[in-house]
């Protein structure tokens, strides 16, 4: 046999099933058979099945219709439904493989009939530019000038041994 | 059996009413309004049911479900994809609300028993008699300012929604020996109060 007194502080977080003395425990069966604490934990299941019923009777203070009504309101005109990534893909792609593939057919309508340019020296409109080192080696400095006045080179680094 | 006061499995994706619930998510998604408003008499109560978990105040949790449903809206795409939409749900409301509360701070006089609940829904609790009304409210004002809001959340989920500890660990991302330990803080603090306006029973046992 338990100890009322310990019973009671058990009572005190135990499950609500506990209480019920339906639990497959040895304090629901103590509460089950106990004059003393039975009426305790049916008290406490009372009292908490009504707080519990009060809190039931707290309802939302807009009707589920107007509520759906009024995010369908605001969004329909603010928002329009978000995509998911493969939506996404699949409208991008629609939009733009077309267009893709119209554009390939017409470069190829209009250019493709013309045989390819071969490639000789004599397409080279200029010679290549000249370079040279205009500092001297050791100053950890090296200063390129080209032959195009506006191309010069600088390269600053650690001294330079030849 | 000790009955829950909801059905925690209204909202689980893995059985029938899961998957009709998926098939809302899908019209919706795909701009049938008819759909979302089935999806928001499914969930609205539920949702505010949470929010009021957490904020402890019936307008905001009025504000906090509007907003969610907003996003539910406008997440509909990617709940298409399936997963834990009622996890989804619930941390969604449970940031809302905490936002909300962060915001506006709490406001406590709404709770004052006759702001809480309507005369007429408070009628439906009086049959029981005047006395065990009286009990309920003081009963509800101590759950409300008094009981640590993650306490009185935790509490809620369990003995009268029906979610298990390993459920709410999830949906609240935390560990479920954290979780026991808030609903044993949580009972204790409720029956202790209970037994204060039970003398007669607690000298009985003394």
């Amino acid at each position: 046999m338990i100890d009322c007194t310990i019973v009671r502080e058990e009572l005190l977080d135990a499950a609500p099933d506990e209480l019920a003395g339906v639990a497959p425990t040895a304090l629901a069966t103590h509460v089950r058979d106990c004059p003393r604490c039975g009426p305790l934990a049916r008290m406490f299941l009372d009292d908490q099945a009504r707080l519990g019923a009060a809190l039931a009777l707290v309802q939302p203070r807009i009707s589920a219709a107007a509520a759906a009504g009024e995010v369908l309101g605001s969004e329909a005109i603010a928002l329009p439904l978000r995509e998911t990534r493969r939506e996404r893909f699949v409208r991008f792609a629609a939009t733009v493989f077309p267009m893709a593939a119209a554009a390939a057919l017409a470069a190829y309508l209009v250019y493709g009939d013309r045989a390819p340019v071969p490639y000789s020296a004599g397409n080279i409109d200029e010679p290549a530019h000249v370079v040279r080192i205009t500092a001297m080696p050791g100053t950890g400095t090296i200063v390129l000038n080209t032959s195009d006045p506006d191309i010069t080179f600088a390269w600053i680094g650690k001294e330079i041994v030849p | 059996m000790f009955e829950p006061m909801m059905q925690a499995t209204s909202l689980t994706s893995s059985d029938a009413d899961g998957s009709a619930t998926a098939a809302l998510v899908i019209r919706a998604s795909s701009g049938d309004p008819e759909a979302f408003r089935l999806l928001v008499r499914r969930f609205q109560e539920t949702i505010f049911r949470w929010a009021l978990g957490t904020t402890g105040d019936r307008d905001d949790a009025d504000d906090v479900t509007q907003q969610v449903l907003l996003k539910v809206y406008r997440h509909l795409g990617a709940l298409r994809d399936g997963g834990h939409l009622r996890t989804w749900l619930f941390r969604v409301t449970h940031n809302t609300a905490l936002e909300l509360h962060r915001t506006r701070g709490r406001r406590t006089a709404a709770l004052d028993r006759e702001l809480l609940l309507t005369p007429g829904e408070r009628l439906a609790l009086e049959p029981v008699d005047t006395i065990d009304l009286d009990r309920t409210m003081t009963l509800i004002q101590y759950y409300f300012h008094e009981l640590p809001d993650r306490q009185r959340l935790i509490f809620d989920l369990v003995d009268f929604q029906g979610f298990t500890p390993a459920e709410i660990a999830e949906m609240l991302d935390m560990e479920q020996v954290t979780v026991r330990a808030n609903l044993c803080k949580a009972r204790r603090a409720i029956r202790t109060r209970i037994l204060r306006d039970h003398p007669e029973l607690v000298e009985t046992l003394q």
